[in-house]
């Protein structure tokens, strides 16, 4: 058998479905021809018995026989043919016989009785073989029950007691062979074949006994039920739920039966839907998701108790204390209707709760699953939460020991969440080649995951040992996959885009850099010239100034007062061509900001500013270099364009480092309307500030004066 | 008897035309140095009434050699020389020790001697 259609259903490739599908082949037993001859033989004897019986008539005592001869064969049969050797098949159809031999046997009987068939041939032999086996048919309907859903009892501490009982079945089975106990109960006139003494003492014992012994073996059978019932895991325990599923319905219907209608007919008829059950769960169990059936049964039973329960309060109850009649009151059912109507949604809703709990446990239900993956999507989270959340939602949808999620394409799978996840900071990323790898790997299941025509990951699964996939889980767990093939091109897309967002994060981070260095180069090239005039141009001028002089003072001494003053003259040109050039050196890089600091500086700038400025400083310690530069910049282009263009009577200039900031503020009260955005010098030292992550904003307001301030990191 | 001078500074030429001019107002120069280190051993071994010491020296800078000298009472006149003004220095200058400064365009017997006049 192949399960899987979920997969199918994602848009898989067929190559794809039917890998990723789990495969669970049952190897043919050998002998399957004799087997499936022998049971079709067997199939038809027990048609011809039941089908003979039932042209006999239809006797109630006796129904129930021939349904259970009929349906237990049949299961029987049809497994046997469906898994040839099943052992459970087998005890099916034995059980199914014994009964059509009962069935046949006492119907003969019942027949005889009612029609004075007397004569018929054999009839006291033929009615006693429909009888005395009825213990050991007992007996052996238990073991069956006993040993569903494999054919196999669940341990062998069980065998004694069906040793046990299989010995007090052959004693009674004795008893009734010999003396006709059971005849009278099951409304039998035919003479017993066996006329042997003995009976005045075994007659009066036999109720006694047989209610002794045949609730044992209810009991018995029973009790080896629940114990499988709580040992079992995975397969055999969804098989199970459906029989006792059946059984619990099975005894509903009878209960029912005989509380409404007075009669086991309804509860008889009932009875066939057992081995029915039975049989699905042995073959068809996965197609089946018996827990959607219990937990829809369970919520119908209950709401219709509920509804019940509230009419009857309400019109029975409630019209007896407010003393109406008997009889069905109008307003009273009208009242109940309303109620039940009102109260019916939140009711469903708890009782679902209550349902869910019951039948899946801490397990969400495969709607919750859905909808956790819906609200796992929706948020905005991380990758690795998303993909940690998918696992989780896999591995607790369909009840699963691990979940693995892998990503990729058809050459490569990388493992990139799994659940429960691996503890550590170096949680595996295992890599696998491709989805065949992971076939290869002894994984329980394996399913593709696909989005759009291509193959964009995996999801593999660990059920328990002995644990198989449900028909729903698998349904399930298609529907999980199709979905996840979103989540992943989704979360793909994400992780290129923060991929990207990251590039671009780390060039911004170079530029800045890169831009920093270029800063620091140019005020190392300022501090270069500067120093080169200095040492340089400067001191070839002064030499020249003062050979000027010396040709001055001789020439004077000469007498040559003309060429003395014309030296002399030369002179003042030099010494005024020295001065701009040690002012244009200044601008270049002011030869005090590396000599005294910010301080001094600004206190330089302040005592050549054409303005009177008020200075407002507190630095406590030298900043770095490029920081003191572009403060210092900042604050003489300032000054400068105060000079120009405010027209104030003042300039007030502060500078403070507060929290690893230096605040640089210049203001004015003049006319304002600076523009530090376009053809100011200001521009170009904002984006020096910038290489420095530093902000300026200049507040001008037209007659509201300028107020420039500028904020650096300076550490 | 004329007053002996030390011409501290690191250009040759500059050295020579205050030599020449300082020779032509009347003052002795006595030594000629191009560096610190010389410097310090032609001060202490000359004794000159007034050093000329340039700021910018290859081996340290004037304000330095002058903590370095530790002239106290009686010690020789410095006067600073640079080719930038004394405000280009901020402080230093006040705090030096030195007895005036003087820029050197402007260097003449008669702003020497008005420096050196104060003291």
């Amino acid at each position: 058998m192949i399960t899987g259609n979920g997969v199918a259903a994602s848009g898989v490739t067929p190559h794809l479905a039917d890998a990723g599908m789990p495969i669970d082949r049952e190897q043919p037993a050998p002998g399957g021809r004799r087997s499936t001859v022998v049971a079709y033989g067997l199939g038809l004897i027990c048609a011809l018995l039941v089908a003979g019986g039932f042209l006999l008539g239809v006797y109630m005592p006796n129904l129930h026989n021939g349904l259970i001869a009929a349906a237990f064969t049949a299961v029987g049969v049809f497994v046997v043919l469906r898994r040839p050797g099943h052992r459970e098949g087998r005890l099916f159809i034995a059980t199914g016989m014994a009964h059509a031999v009962m069935f046949f046997g006492r119907q003969y009987g019942l027949y005889a009785g009612s029609h004075h068939g007397d004569t018929l041939p054999a009839v006291s032999w033929v009615t006693w073989m429909g009888v005395w086996p009825l213990a050991l048919v007992l007996v052996l309907s238990g073991v069956t029950i006993m040993c569903f859903p494999d054919g196999r009892l669940p341990l062998p501490r069980w065998r004694p007691v069906v040793a046990t009982m299989v010995a007090a079945g052959a004693l009674l089975a004795l008893g009734s062979a010999l003396w006709p106990v059971e005849y009278a109960r099951n409304s039998l006139s035919v003479p017993h074949p066996l006329q042997v003494g003995g009976y005045d003492t075994a007659g009066p014992l036999w109720p006694s006994l047989t209610k002794t012994v045949y609730p044992l073996f209810q009991i018995a059978w029973a009790a080896c039920v629940v114990v499988r019932l709580r040992r079992a895991r995975g397969d055999e325990a969804q098989q199970l739920k459906w029989f006792v599923y059946a059984v619990a319905m099975g005894a509903v219907a009878m209960v029912s039966s005989l509380v409404l209608l007075g009669s086991p007919a309804l509860g008889v008829l009932v009875v066939p839907l057992v081995p029915v059950a039975a049989g699905v769960a042995i073959v068809k169990y996965r197609l089946y998701d018996i827990d959607l059936v219990i937990n829809k049964t369970l919520v119908v039973g209950a709401m219709a108790g509920l509804i019940t329960a509230t009419y009857v309060a309400l019109v029975v109850g409630a019209g007896g204390l407010l003393g109406f009649s008997a009889s069905p009151n109008l307003m009273l059912s009208l009242v109940a209707t309303a109620m039940v109507a009102v109260a019916f949604e939140p009711a469903r809703r708890r009782v679902q709760r209550w349902a869910d709990r019951l039948v899946y446990g801490h397990r969400p239900t495969p709607y919750e699953a859905l909808a956790r993956l819906s609200t796992q999507l929706s948020l905005d989270g991380q990758r690795a939460d998303l993909l940690a959340g998918l696992a989780s939602t896999f591995a607790d949808g369909v009840g699963a020991a691990e979940a693995t999620l892998w990503v990729g394409s058809e050459a490569e799978l990388v493992a990139v969440a799994s659940w429960p996840p691996h503890v550590g900071p170096d949680a595996p990323r295992t890599a696998a080649a491709g989805l065949a790898s992971l076939e290869q790997g002894g994984r329980a299941h394996v399913r593709p995951i696909v989005h759009q025509g291509a193959l964009r990951g995996a999801v593999t699964l660990t059920k328990e040992p002995g644990e198989a996939l449900t028909g729903a889980e698998d349904r399930l767990l298609g529907d999980l996959v199709a979905q996840a093939g979103l989540v992943i091109d989704n979360v793909g897309l994400a992780a290129e885009l923060q991929h990207r967002l990251n590039q671009i994060s780390a060039q911004a981070v170079e530029l800045r850099a890169a831009a920093k260095r270029i800063v620091a180069a140019q005020d190392d090239a300022r501090r270069r010239i500067e120093r080169d005039l200095h040492d340089g141009a400067q001191q070839r001028l002064v030499t020249l100034a003062l050979s000027l002089q010396a040709v001055s003072e001789r020439a004077a001494s000469g007498g040559d007062e003309g060429l003395a003053l014309k030296v002399d003259d030369a002179r003042g040109q030099l010494t005024e061509a020295l001065a701009e050039l040690r002012e244009m050196a200044r601008g270049i890089h002011p030869a005090m900001l590396t000599e005294e600091g910010l301080d001094a500086a600004l206190g330089f700038l302040a005592e050549r500013s054409p303005l009177p400025v008020q200075l407002e400083v507190d630095l406590g310690r030298r900043l770095p270099q490029e920081v003191e530069a572009t403060a210092y910049f900042i604050v003489s282009e300032a000054l400068t364009n105060a000079a120009k263009h405010s027209g104030a009577p003042r300039v007030v200039v502060g500078a403070r480092v507060d929290g690893g900031r230096l605040s640089i503020e210049v203001s004015d009260n003049g006319r304002g309307g600076a523009d530090g955005r376009r053809g100011s010098g200001l521009q170009g030292l904002a984006d020096r500030l910038a290489t420095l992550n530093g902000r300026l904003t200049v507040d001008s307001p037209v007659e509201g004066g300028t107020r420039l301030r500028a904020e650096i990191p300076c550490g | 008897m004329a007053r002996t001078v030390v011409i501290v500074d690191d250009h040759d030429g500059f050295r020579s035309q205050a030599a020449h001019m300082l020779r032509a107002a009347g003052y002795e120069v006595v030594g000629s140095c191009a560096d610190g280190r010389s410097a310090l051993v032609a001060i202490s071994t000359l004794g000159p009434d007034v050093v000329l010491l340039d700021v910018q020296l290859p081996d340290t800078d004037g304000f330095r050699l002058i903590t370095e000298l530790d002239a106290g009472l009686g010690g020789p006149t410095i006067v600073l020389i640079s080719s930038r003004e004394a405000a280009d220095y901020g402080t230093q200058v006040g705090r030096s020790g030195a007895a005036g400064f003087i820029t050197k365009a402007e260097l003449s017997a008669q702003s020497l001697a008005e420096v050196v006049g104060r003291q």
